[in-house]
């Protein structure tokens, strides 16, 4: 834990010791080198890159071309593997637009009951349009997926296999490896959405054996507004771009287009060059604290966390055992007291957490729990938020007896 | 700390006035508020003359979207249906005694919203 004494400093929004940030699975605050390295770009003098042949835009270039390859390592792919999106949820959309605009009635996709609306909703409709099945691998008793149930929905039919790597909603760590491998072997298409789990485990695309995999930077200390996905070589030729516009062609004639035969063709568009050199940053930042480091801080907190809250009355906890495997993200209820009560509550002694059913009613719906208290864990949390938090939970059971 | 909680809201909440489903009702309307998942269903009796008689409403959710019915319903009964129709949020602010802030409102106009559609209609 070391490492992460004092960690704040980093952090200018959390130099104001009244605050207490347990919300990071929704976004996480940015350290300071981060921010330095977005506004020394944009001090540097901007450019729009691949568009120019003057300095700041030559420079745009080559920093948009270094930031992807440094994002694309902290995967473990190659630069021309990762496109960079807005955001995760553009990420999946992209994919899932994709893969399931080539489905037919009579297919399958499979999902969990984990997901968040941003892999759901894309596939719902496209099964609409589409008219193929999807099948949702549901929570076993141990709170993870059961994979000898995996085993018997995963069959011939099966097209995709789309799956959360961590539970925004419990911190479950979800077994993508063995079900990328269940998949593979019926030859179904595999996508990660990682949104959780790239700040919080060490990920590696080609470990996985995934063909896809989004993340975005806001909730692993970079910028809002980037975001990229992985997308494998099998997968790209599928690939159709969802925006059309500058930058992704090569050639237009009067009566042919000819469009570029790289990844540029997916970024129609000026390119975020500020929000890619953030998020170069943020993966530069993770890297060197190592995520080995921040699993092992994470895995203490949350474990004193849990510890804590299970010696207090009323509240039931709805994060898995430890055994199972989950990152530092937990979600309990108060018996009697709905959640955004808690939350306001909270937030009035300064406590930052999430209410609610943080966008995946279908898991809200299944654990029958009308929305839960979301705790959710940085690398600039200690101890002492945990203490504030459970102080604040015990002013709440008081207030509502 | 904020007084979002005072005690009188607390009680509507804990004993909220008009609970119930009404049989007999002419207008009926089910409201949610997909972010705090507060649902309400409201019951209502309107008479020919254009007066709401009688008022109930049934719902979960948070302390200020059921409390603020039970304070908005209370207040609405015997009154004219062009009354509610004219009433503003900040008249539902005004019941409740505080200010719900951005993030609230949404749970404190619940009520408002749906008297508003179901009786415009
Ligand atoms: C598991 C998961 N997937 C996808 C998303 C969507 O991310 P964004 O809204 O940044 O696109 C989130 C964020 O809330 C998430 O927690």
């Amino acid at each position: 834990m070391d490492a992460f004494v004092d960690f704040k400093k980093h952090f200018s929004a959390l130099h104001d010791p009244a605050v207490v940030y347990l919300d990071s699975a929704a976004t996480t605050q940015v350290p300071d080198s981060v921010l330095a390295a977005v506004s020394s770009y944009a001090r540097g003098g901007r450019g729009n890159p691949y568009r120019g042949l003057h300095t700041f835009a030559a420079k745009a270039t080559k920093l948009l071309s270094s930031s992807r390859a440094t994002v694309a390592a902290f995967i473990g792919a190659r630069p021309e593997e990762l496109l960079f999106t807005k955001g995760t949820t553009e990420g999946l959309n992209l994919v899932a637009r994709a893969l399931g605009s080539r489905l037919c009635p009579g297919d399958q996709v499979v999902l969990t009951i984990f997901e968040h609306h941003a892999n759901l909703l894309p596939w719902r409709e496209l099964a609409r349009e589409r008219g193929f099945s999807i099948t949702y691998l549901p929570m076993a008793k141990n709170g993870s997926v059961d994979l000898e149930l995996a085993k018997k929905i995963i069959g011939s039919r099966t097209k995709v296999v789309a799956v959360t790597q961590a539970s925004n909603v419990l911190g479950t760590i979800l077994p993508v490896y063995e079900l990328a491998e269940l998949a593979h072997d019926v030859g179904a298409l595999v996508v990660v959405d990682a949104a959780q789990s790239v700040a919080r485990l060490p990920v590696d695309v080609h470990q996985l054996g995934c063909d896809a995999l989004a993340f975005g930077a806001h909730k692993m200390y970079g910028p809002e507004g980037i975001g990229a996905v992985y997308i494998s070589d099998h997968l790209r030729p599928q690939l159709s771009p969802l925006l059309y516009g500058g930058g992704m062609v090569d050639e237009v004639l009067d009566d042919t287009i000819r469009y570029a035969e790289d990844l540029r063709l997916f970024e129609a568009g000026s390119p975020n060059v500020a929000g890619a050199v953030g998020f170069a940053a943020a993966c530069e930042f993770l890297q060197l604290l190592g995520l080995e480091h921040v699993r092992q801080h994470e895995l203490e907190l949350t474990a004193k966390l849990v510890r804590a809250l299970a010696e207090l009355p009323r509240v039931i906890i709805h994060s898995p055992a430890p055994e199972l495997g989950r990152v530092g993200v937990v979600s309990f209820s108060i018996e009697g007291v709905h959640s955004h009560d808690v939350a306001q509550l909270l937030a009035d002694q300064g406590v930052a957490i999430r209410a609610g059913y943080h966008c995946a009613a279908p898991l809200t719906r299944c654990l029958d729990i009308g929305g839960t208290v979301r705790v959710s864990f940085g690398v600039y949390n200690d101890l002492a938020d945990v203490d504030k938090l459970i102080e604040g939970v015990k002013t709440v059971l008081a207030r509502f007896v | 700390m904020s007084d979002m909680y005072r005690q009188q809201l607390l009680d509507h909440a804990r004993r909220p006035r008009h609970h119930g489903v009404l049989a007999e009702a002419t207008h009926t309307r089910h409201e949610a508020n997909p972010s705090c998942g507060d649902v309400i269903d409201i019951y209502l009796v309107t008479s020919s003359n254009g007066l709401v008689e009688q008022v109930s409403f049934t719902g979960q959710g948070c302390v200020i979207s059921q409390a603020a019915t039970s304070m908005l319903l209370e207040s609405v009964a015997g009154r004219s249906v062009a009354e509610v129709l004219a009433m503003c949020p900040e008249d539902v602010v005004g019941l409740l005694g505080i200010e719900p802030g951005p993030m609230r409102i949404n749970c404190a106009l619940l009520p408002l919203r749906a008297l508003h559609k179901v009786l415009s209609r």
